[in-house]
C-alpha cells in the first residue's frame, strides 16, 4: 500500500500517465498510477498556486484504496465521461473547493469493516454500488446519487447511528442472494425513481430499518419490500400514478400523501401487508383527487392488518382491512368490490348539475336534480350518476371522463332530446354499476371501458354506438345486455365473469377476445356478431376457464366479414351456432365443439385446420345452385368432422380434405349439387344402387 | 478535521447531514449556516424534482 498525491493541477488520471502523481504532497511527479491498494490524496499542493483544476479520469474504472480530497485551496473538479471509480477503502470529498462532474458508477468494494463515506454534499452522478464481502461502510455525511440507484450487493452499509444521515437516490436495490446488511438507523431515505425499493430477492439480506423514514417521491414507485420489516414508509408524490407494493412486508406507519392532481393514483398490492402503526391516505384537494388501493389481481384479496387507519378519498378493490382498525371507515371511500373490514358510505344518487360542458371530476354534481353543485357529491364507485333531462347539460355539451375513475351507475336515460356527448378520450374508467345510455347521447373515446361490478350489471345502449373497447372483468359477476350493443372499439374482451347477451345482438369492433380469467359467454338466444376481417376476428386467446352457455333459445356467433376472417376457437365447447355470415372465407382453428354450424351467405368457404377434429351436434352448411359452400382445410391435409349420431345431409357443397366421422351418416350426395373435391373420407357422395329383381343378384334360401 | 452534524426538519422529512471541514477551515458561522442551508436546499430540489419516468400506457 502506497500513498499517491495529485500534483500540477489539471491532468489526466488514466491507467498510464504518471505526470500528476507524487509519492508525497507537493513532491516530484512520476510516481506510479495508484492501484486499488493505494491511497490517493488531493490537497493544497495538488494545484498550481490556488487555481482551479480538473482531474479527468479515463480508462474506467479508476481505482484506489482511500480517496481523500481535503485541504484543497482551489476548486478541484473530478471529471470523466461515463467513468467508473472504484474505492477499496474510505472516501472523503471536501466540503468546499470540490466538485464532481464525472458520470459513471462509483463502487465501494472494501472487504474489511471500518470504512467511511463522506461526500460532504457532493452528489454522485451515476449509480453507487456497495459490493465487498466482509466490507463495512458507515456514512460520514448524507449521501446522494440524485435519481440514480444505490445498490447493496454485499457487505454492511450503515447510515450512522449517531448521525442518522440522509440517503437520497433514485432507488435502493438489493436484489441478490449474497450476505449483506443495511442499517438505516433513524435516517430519512428519499427515493425518487420508479424502482424505489428492490428487495425482490431478499435472501441473506439483513435489513435493519431502525426508526427510519423511507419516502418514495416518484409518481409510480415500485416498493418491492421482499417481506422485510420497515419503519415509516410514505408515498409522497401528490400526483401518484401507478405505485405498487410487492412482498408481504411489515411497516410501522404506511402513508400516502393527499393528491393535488385530479384523477386517481392506483396503488397495487401483490401481497398482504402489516401496519403496526397507522395506515394513512390523506385527503386530496377534493373528492376527485383520489387514491385507488387495489389488489394486483382482480378477485384476489389482499389483507392489510392495521392497528389504526386514517383514510380519505380512497377507492378499494379486493382489500380486507384486518386488525384493530377493522372495520375501517373514512371519508368518501369508494367500494370497487371484493372488500371486507371496511365501512363504506351508503350508495347515493347524484345529479349532473352544470349547464355546460365539463369534466367528470369537476364540481358538477349535486345531491338533487338541479341542486347546488358540491365537490363532495363526486360520484363514488357505489353511487349512481344521473344526467337529468333539460338543461343539465345543455344541448350540444360534452362531459369528459378525464381520468380512470371508478364509476358506479351512469344513467343517461333521461337524456333523450338535449343531445350531449359523453367522452372518455384515452382514459380507462372502470364501471361497477349499470351503464344506461339515453337516446340523445353520443359516446366517444378510445380507452377501454371495464365492467367490474362483481354482481349483476346491465348495459343499455339505446341504439348508441360505443366507440370504446369493452372489457368484462367481473369475477363471479355478470354483465347483461338490455338491448343490442354495437361497439366500434378495438376489442371486446371477456376476462372474468359472465357476458349475457340476453337474447340481444352484440356487434364487436375489431375482435372479440378472451383473456386470463374465469369467463362465460351466455347467449339466451343472443347473437355475437364479429364483422371484422382479420386473423383473430373471434379470438378465444385464453380458452382456459372459458365456457359458453346456451341458455334459453339458440345462440349464434356470426362471422360476417366479406373478406377472410378467422374463428380462433381455442378448443372450447361452443353451445351455440357458428354461422358463416359473410362472403369471406371463414377459417376455424382449434379442436372445437359446436352445437351447430350454418351459413347465411353463399358462395363461401369454411376451412378447418388440418389434423384437428371439430365436433358438432348439428351440421347445416349448404349452398345453392351455382353458389357452393366450400368445405376444406386451410392446408392440403385432412381435417376431421365428427358428429355422434343421426344424418348430416348437405347440399351444394364442394368438399375436400375432409374426414367425416363420429357415428353419424355424412351425406353429400352429388345429386344434391355437392362436389367431391377429393381427399375425403366418411362422406357419402353417391347413393348405392338400389337392389332390383332384374339383375338377378340374389340368393334365396328356404 | 471537524465534523458538524446538522439536520433540517421539513414536510419532506428530516434531512440529516454533516459538514466535514478542515480544522482550520476559517469559515464564519454564517458561512457554515449558509452551507448547511445550501445542502438542505439541494436535497429538496432533488426530491421534489418532477419525475421523469413515463406514465403507464393506456390499456387497449
Amino acid at each position: 500500500m502506497a500513498d499517491r498525491y495529485w500534483i500540477l493541477g489539471t491532468g489526466s488520471w488514466d491507467s498510464t500517465t504518471t505526470t500528476n502523481w507524487s509519492a508525497s504532497s507537493g513532491g516530484a511527479g512520476g510516481a506510479s498510477v495508484p492501484t486499488a491498494s493505494d491511497n490517493v490524496f488531493f490537497d493544497a499542493n495538488s494545484n498550481v498556486l490556488a487555481t482551479a483544476f480538473t482531474v479527468t479520469m479515463a480508462n474506467t474504472p479508476r481505482v484506489c484504496n482511500d480517496f481523500t480530497a481535503s485541504g484543497l485551496d482551489g476548486t478541484m473538479t473530478l471529471a470523466g465521461s461515463a467513468i467508473g471509480l472504484t474505492v477499496s477503502g474510505s472516501l472523503t470529498f471536501q466540503a468546499t473547493n470540490f466538485t464532481r462532474s464525472y458520470t459513471g458508477i462509483t463502487t465501494f468494494n472494501a472487504t474489511t469493516t471500518g470504512k467511511t463515506v463522506t461526500t460532504n454534499g457532493v452528489v454522485f452522478g451515476g449509480q453507487v454500488i456497495f459490493n465487498g464481502v466482509g466490507g463495512g461502510w458507515t456514512l460520514g455525511s448524507a449521501i446522494s446519487s440524485g435519481n440514480q440507484t444505490i445498490t447493496f450487493t454485499s457487505g454492511t452499509f450503515d447510515t450512522s447511528s449517531s448521525g442518522n444521515y440522509a440517503v437520497t437516490a433514485g432507488g435502493i436495490d438489493s436484489n441478490t442472494t449474497t450476505a449483506r446488511t443495511i442499517n438505516l438507523n433513524a435516517s430519512t431515505v428519499t427515493l425518487g425513481g420508479s424502482s424505489a425499493i428492490n428487495f425482490a430477492t431478499s435472501t441473506n439480506l439483513t435489513f435493519n430499518a431502525g426508526t427510519s423514514t423511507i419516502n418514495g417521491s416518484g409518481a409510480s414507485p415500485t416498493f418491492a419490500g421482499g417481506g422485510k420489516t420497515f419503519y415509516n414508509v410514505a408515498f409522497t408524490s401528490t400526483a401518484l400514478s401507478a405505485p405498487s407494493i410487492t412482498g408481504a412486508n411489515t411497516f410501522n406507519n404506511l402513508s400516502i400523501t393527499g393528491q393535488t392532481t385530479i384523477g386517481i393514483g392506483v396503488l397495487s398490492l401483490s401481497a398482504n401487508q402489516t401496519i403496526n402503526g397507522t395506515f394513512t391516505v390523506s385527503a386530496g384537494t377534493a373528492a376527485p383527487y383520489r387514491i385507488f388501493l387495489a389488489s394486483d389481481t382482480i378477485g384476489t384479496t389482499r389483507t392489510l392488518t392495521c392497528a389504526a387507519v386514517s383514510l380519505t378519498d380512497t377507492d378499494f378493490r379486493d382489500i380486507t382491512i384486518a386488525g384493530a382498525a377493522s372495520p375501517a371507515s373514512g371519508t368518501r371511500l369508494g367500494d370497487c368490490k371484493g372488500n371486507s373490514g371496511i365501512t363504506f358510505p351508503a350508495a347515493k344518487t347524484v345529479f349532473y348539475a352544470f349547464t355546460g360542458s365539463s369534466t367528470w371530476g369537476s364540481r358538477v354534481w349535486a345531491s338533487t336534480s338541479g341542486g347546488t353543485r358540491d365537490n363532495n357529491q363526486f360520484p363514488l364507485a357505489q353511487d349512481t350518476a344521473v344526467f337529468p333531462a333539460a338543461t343539465y347539460p345543455a344541448f350540444g355539451s360534452t362531459v369528459t371522463i378525464e381520468a380512470n375513475f371508478n364509476i358506479g351507475t351512469i344513467d343517461m336515460s333521461l337524456n333523450t332530446s338535449n343531445n350531449m356527448t359523453l367522452a372518455t378520450g384515452t382514459t380507462t374508467p372502470a364501471i361497477y354499476g349499470n351503464w344506461i345510455n339515453g337516446t340523445g347521447i353520443t359516446l366517444s373515446g378510445t380507452g377501454t371501458l371495464s365492467f367490474a361490478g362483481r354482481t349483476t350489471q346491465q348495459i343499455t345502449s339505446s341504439a348508441k354506438t360505443f366507440t370504446q373497447p369493452i372489457t368484462i372483468n367481473s369475477p363471479s359477476g355478470s354483465v347483461t345486455l338490455q338491448d343490442a350493443l354495437l361497439t366500434t372499439g378495438i376489442a371486446t374482451t371477456l376476462t372474468n365473469g359472465t357476458l349475457d347477451l340476453n337474447g340481444k345482438t352484440l356487434t364487436v369492433g375489431t375482435r372479440f377476445t378472451t383473456a386470463t380469467g374465469t369467463k362465460n359467454l351466455t347467449f339466451n338466444g343472443g347473437t355475437l356478431v364479429c364483422p371484422n376481417a382479420n386473423t383473430t376476428s373471434f379470438n378465444n386467446a385464453v380458452p382456459t376457464g372459458f365456457t359458453t352457455t346456451a341458455g334459453t333459445g339458440t345462440g349464434t356467433i356470426s362471422m360476417t366479414a366479406a373478406t377472410a376472417k378467422t374463428f380462433v376457437g381455442g378448443g372450447s365447447t361452443f353451445n351455440c351456432t357458428l354461422n358463416q355470415g359473410g362472403a369471406g372465407a371463414l377459417t376455424i382453428t382449434g379442436a372445437n365443439t359446436f352445437s351447430n354450424i350454418t351459413n347465411t351467405v353463399q358462395p363461401a368457404s369454411v376451412l378447418f385446420t388440418a389434423a384437428t377434429t371439430s365436433t358438432f351436434t348439428n351440421f347445416n352448411l349448404s349452398g345453392t345452385s351455382g353458389n357452393l359452400i366450400t368445405i376444406g382445410s386451410v392446408t392440403a391435409a385432412s381435417h376431421t368432422l365428427s358428429k355422434a349420431s343421426g344424418t348430416v345431409s348437405v347440399s351444394f357443397c364442394s368438399i375436400s380434405y375432409s374426414s367425416a366421422t363420429g357415428g353419424a351418416t355424412w351425406e353429400a350426395l352429388t345429386t344434391n349439387g355437392n362436389v367431391d373435391g377429393g381427399n375425403n373420407s366418411g362422406w357419402i357422395f353417391t347413393t348405392p344402387p338400389a337392389p332390383s329383381a332384374g339383375n338377378g343378384n340374389f340368393l334365396m334360401f328356404f | 478535521m471537524v465534523k458538524i452534524d446538522f439536520s433540517f426538519h421539513s414536510q419532506y422529512g428530516t434531512f440529516a447531514d454533516a459538514l466535514v471541514l478542515e480544522d482550520d477551515h476559517g469559515l464564519t458561522q454564517d458561512e457554515i449556516n449558509a452551507m448547511q442551508q445550501q445542502r438542505f436546499d439541494n436535497w429538496v430540489a432533488i426530491i421534489t424534482a418532477p419525475p421523469t419516468e413515463e406514465t403507464p400506457s393506456e390499456e387497449v
